[in-house]
């Protein structure tokens, strides 16, 4: 386009380059074409961080860089580091980063690598403050900073010629005696000295002692993302590749009369233009979920009506981005722009415009918005056991817009393969379910299409969808070009996804000796224009928002409506950091107005061990159940909440509670101190309908491949997997190799959603090692000359007969591959649960209320979680880490902002306010063992969990503080402010 | 009980479009707030200031001066919806513009000189050093120029607010020379910016500076915040941010009217002007 081409020269760690560019090109795209992937895109104006490198020693973000304003100086990438380390050997700051765990996706490590490079050439001992100023402009939305600060102390160490300690766990001492029986824990125990970064476990005595299996191995995907090799969707380059642009709605709600692409297509450069008048019209539902997709099936690719500002018109793919954004301005749109609405409270108002003219779902009335009412999922009758309470209590909560934040937006890219079949190499959570939900609007055959997903860059449930996946096939079928989709910042704030707002109302039920009678719970959920995981999450909502406490009657009643805000989906949490949040507020409440002390008389509610969870067969995602037998009911079978809250109450120093010289410090009378605690409950998969499959296959020298259908988005699920199989085989990790989600070359699998991969894929994992593991023990015995093969052992790459004499591995398959009875050993092997085992977890917050401003400041986060056993301590930890800072901006700074035409107001980091390296809270994070022995080695699901207690904390918190309920949530300065003014 | 000074804070944007079409020369605020992407035709890098005030004033052509590039660019690559409009960019990295220095009892900062710098210097005063640290994260830090923020003039800078407190002077180089302008000028109007380059920004050395304000998270940028500086000879400037489009100097006695957001109201914004005047001028006085 630009016929006013510069040359530059860069030298690029170390080397000098001549590169011809645009003037207008940024340093992050000319980069990125020298095929140094490690530089990646979070957003074009620089706050992200993702595309920092070193400009003459300074960290800088490449993507508000012109590549011109780079002419003539030095570039250090994450490849420096490759190039400054011993052979087959890591850079001190490389090793650091993988001992500690301090990474996830991984999407930003390279960044946060050379910022530690830089600094610590200026300042070989920095302080923590200095370190989280440098991190500053490296947004990370998965670690919370915690690990990644530990990485750089220990690199710190490391320059210096220090050798510092391995990173281990922290394996502390049961406070309680382990059944679960509540102690008071003395003000003077000793404070807990290791960082904060070591997760600190409390370990059960029920559980054995393994090898691989609990054990802090570093991650399987470590490697690469330190050395920051082409890992990801978008670091990929293909002949002729096309970029594809959206052209988004500007209004709420409208028709699209006409649209005229003549212009548009008549542009040189352009390929295709798509759109309504000439793409196939088929329904679809986009969340990924199992099939049969719940209904309803309210979305086609491009649509005549626009129901959201940033709803999809028009697409153009064009030989480049700059051609296609040109063409995006030339298709002529002529709308009749529509009224909208976007308070879910207001949709079912017969003044309030239809969002869908027709009808998609059974039982939907879209004239009043109503997509689903679950009217009378009940235990018992509630409004007999209601009349019958001496106490009854009402309370109604609202909870608000938020996004799941990725750093690494939303990409796809397509191809078509030499057998004509479209690939489609995408960052997403479901590769299977894309694939069996994409194929029909791409009008292929499910065997036609293949899904392939690399590291991707966080997805927190915004990427258990089909979101953009039909758009670039579609573009690759009219083109027959590669087409590259990627969103950007302000796209993928106004078209992904968020979660559900709702208005919740408990009515509860307490007798005279403070036990609840009745827990009645209705929800009016926020599914903005499309019902994308609308009925599922509101199910969620009532399955946990009913399940924590026992009540002899309960009830939940859920109205799903249509609204026009951005379109709510799948979030980390599915509905519980919601119910959650109005529950526990609710419980803390009612216990105030009995005059009871809230942990108290939760405690004598909630559920413990033998419990049965009655709600959860009436609320499935296959419909309800209304009549169970007692009998039938699934139970609850591991808690250690008694152990978490007494580590909590430590790490938090609870006492302080009722210290007023702690409280109302005298030297700053505006400021009020409070705790707060939350119970919190999760569940572990979803029972008879989450499935993965996993197949196993041995090696000549003794090593596995280990193919599975789960997604790793970061969350170390194929490290932890690998471990499971490690441990069933008797291998070291290194003798394990994972290939995970790609429908072409792994067996199914759900993906990653439901707390499911580690209990779920993980024993498919551990079923398909077990299969294997009896073909080497029946190999091994006859080589060894052993009649009964249950009695070989595997261990240390080896197989063991009871009289000690062993054969290696490697000699098992160089017999079965090439000598003897020639096969291939393999094990095959899926997993359905019929156990939904509930994790449980004590969460305490302390924070400070400045009385005269409102504003809250979060002064130290707690969470001990009972996650069975912590396959991997240390992801597990920074699992519990980053989804308590996740739940942090829930309760206390991000939100949706909309203008009066109902367009978001604040579509980029920091007027949305994500939480950064230099302003964090303490955290401190407990995983207290229970062995749950329908999980893979005792586990069940951690990654869910921290989303859950938070914004109950910090109200209780700020109760605790001022005497001030809120009902709403963010606690913003205003809100709380309004709060304290009207107390 | 505070208010804005004399000039109107309530200017409505529009003004600032407005008179981007008339000229041919393009401020990076123009640029910035036209919020137009831009094609870049160019790219100079003058060897001073002389040079890229001339390259700023050719006639016909449309031209930006660029610090680091942390909000011009992004305007410029800006790939939302926006119309495409060439022009050409004066990087002023090599025009000498760099440093900081103390001249007697003021200190003179060049314009291109990186927040980071600022932040790091021992002859800036304290309060604004930790300004000057809020104002950009780590990576944007290191590029922001202190002349390009004046420029960029974010409406809710606290580090501008601090130039405002220390009632900052700024060099600028245009056609008739150079002259000085205090940085209240330029807020004012920034068309006083249109056909010059900012050379310097100078401020009495010492004094104590103090801050307070309300956020949603730390290290956010204030809903409110209100800068106090009380010189070495004892005379207090309070400025604050939040309460009108721009910073704006504090006078006391005259009602206030913020435009309010999603952060704030006018109403709460009100409030927090009170209360942390109150307590800056409390810590200035102790």
């Amino acid at each position: 386009m630009n016929k006013n081409t510069i040359t530059i020269n860069l030298t690029i760690d170390g080397t000098p380059h001549e590169i011809s560019c645009d003037p207008g090109d940024t340093l992050l795209r000319v980069l990125r074409a020298q095929g140094i992937w490690s530089v990646r895109f979070g957003s074009h104006t620089g706050e992200t961080g993702a595309a920092a490198i070193l400009l003459d020693d300074r960290l800088v973000s490449s993507d508000v860089l012109l590549a011109a304003q780079a002419d003539g100086h030095a570039i250090t990438t994450t490849n420096w580091f490759n190039l400054n380390s011993g052979q087959d050997q890591l850079h001190p700051i490389q090793a650091a980063f993988v001992a500690t765990g301090a990474m996830q996706s991984g999407y930003s490590v390279g960044a946060m690598m050379l910022g530690a490079k830089a600094m610590l050439a200026a300042n070989p001992s920095p302080t923590e403050a200095d370190i989280r100023d440098m991190l500053s402009g490296i947004l990370d939305r998965e670690t919370a900073f915690v690990k990644p600060v530990e990485a750089v102390k220990r690199a710190a160490a490391m320059l210096r010629g220090e050798t510092p300690e391995p990173f281990r766990p922290e394996m502390l001492s049961l406070l309680t005696d382990g059944r679960n029986n509540p102690v008071d824990v003395p003000a003077d125990l000793a404070p807990i000295t290791a960082s904060p970064a070591v997760p600190r476990v409390i370990p059960s005595r029920e559980v054995p002692e393994m090898s691989v299996v609990g054990k802090p191995e570093i991650k399987v995907d470590a490697i690469k993302l330190v050395k920051g090799y082409a890992a990801f969707a978008d670091d990929i380059e293909m002949r002729g590749m096309l970029t594809a642009k959206v052209l988004r709605s500007p209004h709420a709600h409208a028709n699209i009369l006409d649209i005229n692409d003549t212009e548009a297509r008549a542009l040189p450069g352009v390929h295709a233009v798509l759109h309504y008048k000439n793409t196939a019209r088929i329904k679809y539902a986009s969340g990924g979920q199992s099939w049969p997709n719940p209904y309803p099936w309210d979305q086609v690719s491009f649509d005549n009506v626009v129901r959201h500002v940033g709803d999809r018109v028009a697409v153009v793919a064009a030989d480049t981005e700059e051609i296609a954004i040109t063409a995006l301005k030339l298709i002529k749109v002529t709308y009749e722009v529509l009224g909208f609405n976007l308070d879910e409270r207001l949709a079912e108002d017969p003044a309030t415009p239809a969002v869908h003219a027709e009808g998609d779902s059974p039982g939907q009335e879209p004239e009043h918005n109503l997509v689903h009412h679950l009217a009378g999922a009940t235990v018992h009758d509630i409004d007999a056991a209601l009349a019958a309470s001496p106490h009854v209590f009402e309370q109604t909560f609202r909870v608000h817009q938020v996004q799941q934040c990725p750093i690494e937006p939303h990409i796809s890219v397509a191809w078509l393969d030499e057998d004509e079949r479209v690939v489609i190499r995408t960052s997403t959570q479901v590769p299977f379910h894309v694939r069996r939900m994409v194929a029909p609007l791409l009008g292929k055959a499910v065997r036609d299409v293949r899904i392939i997903k690399p590291r991707i860059g966080g997805g927190f449930g915004a990427k258990q969808e089909m979101l953009i996946e039909d758009i670039v096939g579609l573009l690759t079928l009219a083109t027959k070009r590669p087409v590259r989709l990627e969103l950007d910042r302000e796209e993928e704030f106004a078209s992904s996804r968020t979660r559900h707002p709702q208005t919740i109302t408990y009515r509860t039920g307490v007798d005279d000796q403070g036990m609840l009678t009745a827990q009645e719970m209705r929800i009016i959920g926020n599914t903005g224009p499309y019902g994308t995981h609308g009925f599922t999450v509101q199910m969620v909502s009532g399955l946990r928002g009913l399940s924590s406490y026992n009540a002899p009657a309960k009830s939940f009643d859920c109205r799903v409506v249509y609204t026009n805000i951005p379109v709510p989906g799948a979030y980390r949490g599915y509905g519980a950091p919601q119910a959650e949040f109005a529950l526990e507020s609710h419980m803390e409440d009612v216990a105030g107005a009995l005059g009871l002390d809230a942990m108290d008389f939760k405690r004598k509610n909630w559920v413990k061990i033998g419990d049965p969870m009655d709600i959860a067969p009436r609320l499935g995602e296959r419909g309800v159940v209304q009549e169970i037998a007692d009998e039938d009911l699934p139970r609850i079978m591991t808690s250690g909440i008694e152990e978490c809250i007494a580590q909590g109450k430590r790490a938090i120093g609870w006492h302080r509670r009722y210290d007023p010289t702690w409280t109302h410090p005298a030297d700053r009378p505006n400021i009020r101190r409070g705790l707060g605690f939350a119970f919190c409950m999760h569940g572990t998969a979803i029972p008879f309908l989450d499935m993965g499959g996993c197949s196993i296959k041995i090696n000549d020298d003794g090593s596995f491949n280990v193919a599975a259908g789960a997604a790793d988005l970061g969350t170390g699920a194929d490290t932890v997997l690998a471990q499971i199989a490690a441990e069933v085989l008797g291998v070291p990790m290194s003798d394990i190799v994972m290939y995970s989600g790609d429908t072409d070359h792994t067996p199914f699998d759900v993906g990653a959603y439901a707390s499911s991969t580690t209990y779920i894929s993980g024993m498919a994992v551990k079923k398909a090692a077990d299969e294997i593991r009896w073909k080497i023990k029946k190999r091994a015995a006859k080589m060894l000359g052993v009649d009964q093969p249950c009695s070989i052992e595997l261990h240390d790459r080896r197989a063991w007969s009871p009289d000690g004499r062993s054969v290696s591995l490697e000699d098992v398959a160089l017999d079965t591959l090439h000598t003897t009875d020639q096969e291939q050993l393999m094990g095959t092997a899926s997993h359905v649960s019929t156990e939904c085992p509930p994790p449980f977890a004590a969460q305490f917050a302390e924070i400070e209320v400045d009385v005269d401003t409102g504003q809250l400041t979060v002064i130290k986060l707690v969470m001990a979680v009972d996650c069975g056993v912590a396959i991997n301590p240390v992801t597990a930890s920074g699992q519990v880490e980053g989804g308590m800072i996740q739940a942090l901006g829930y309760a206390h700074c991000e939100e949706f902002a909309f203008d009066d035409t109902g367009r978001m107001v604040n579509a980029a980091f920091g007027p949305y306010k994500i939480y950064r390296a230099d302003e964090m809270p303490e955290i401190e994070v407990f995983l207290v063992q229970t062995m749950e022995d329908s999980g893979p080695f005792g586990a069940k699901a951690v990654a869910e969990i921290p989303k859950d207690g938070v914004a109950p904390a910090l109200r209780a918190a700020i109760k605790h503080a001022t005497g001030v309920a809120i009902n709403e949530i963010p606690f913003t300065p205003e809100r709380v402010w309004n709060a304290l003014q009207a107390h | 009980m505070y208010a804005i000074a004399a000039h109107d804070a309530r200017r409505p944007r529009e003004s600032v479009q407005a008179r981007f079409a008339t000229g041919t020369v393009a401020s990076l605020l123009q640029v910035r707030k036209n919020g137009q992407m831009v094609l870049v035709s160019a790219y100079h890098r003058p060897p001073s200031a002389a040079d890229a005030l001339a390259l700023l004033l050719r006639p016909g052509v449309r031209s930006a001066l660029l610090g680091g590039g942390t909000t011009l660019n992004p305007a410029l690559t800006d790939t939302q919806n926006q119309t495409r409009q060439p022009v050409e960019v004066i990087d002023l990295q090599q025009a000498g513009l760099s440093g900081i220095r103390r001249e007697g009892a003021a200190v003179i900062i060049g314009a291109t000189t990186t927040l980071q710098d600022v932040f790091t210097s021992t002859d800036v005063t304290e309060g604004l050093r930790e300004l000057a640290r809020r104002e950009q994260p780590s990576t944007l830090r290191t590029l922001a120029t202190i002349g390009g923020t004046i420029a960029a003039a974010h409406p809710e800078s606290e580090f501008i607010a601090g130039l405002l407190a220390l009632e900052a002077t700024l060099v600028l180089l245009d056609a008739s020379g150079t002259r000085s302008v205090p940085i209240a000028e330029v807020l004012t109007n920034p068309s006083a910016l249109l056909a010059s380059v900012i050379i310097s920004v100078s401020f009495p050395h010492g004094g104590k500076m103090i801050s307070a304000r309300t956020t949603r998270t730390p290290m956010d940028r204030a809903i409110v915040c209100v800068v106090g500086y009380r010189t070495e000879t004892g005379g207090v400037t309070l400025t604050a941010t939040g309460i009108a489009p721009t910073a704006t100097t504090l006078i006391a006695g005259a009602p206030v009217s913020p435009p309010g957001d999603f952060r704030g109201s006018s109403r709460y914004r009100t409030a927090l002007l009170r209360t942390h005047a109150a307590r800056v001028a409390e810590q200035l006085a102790n």
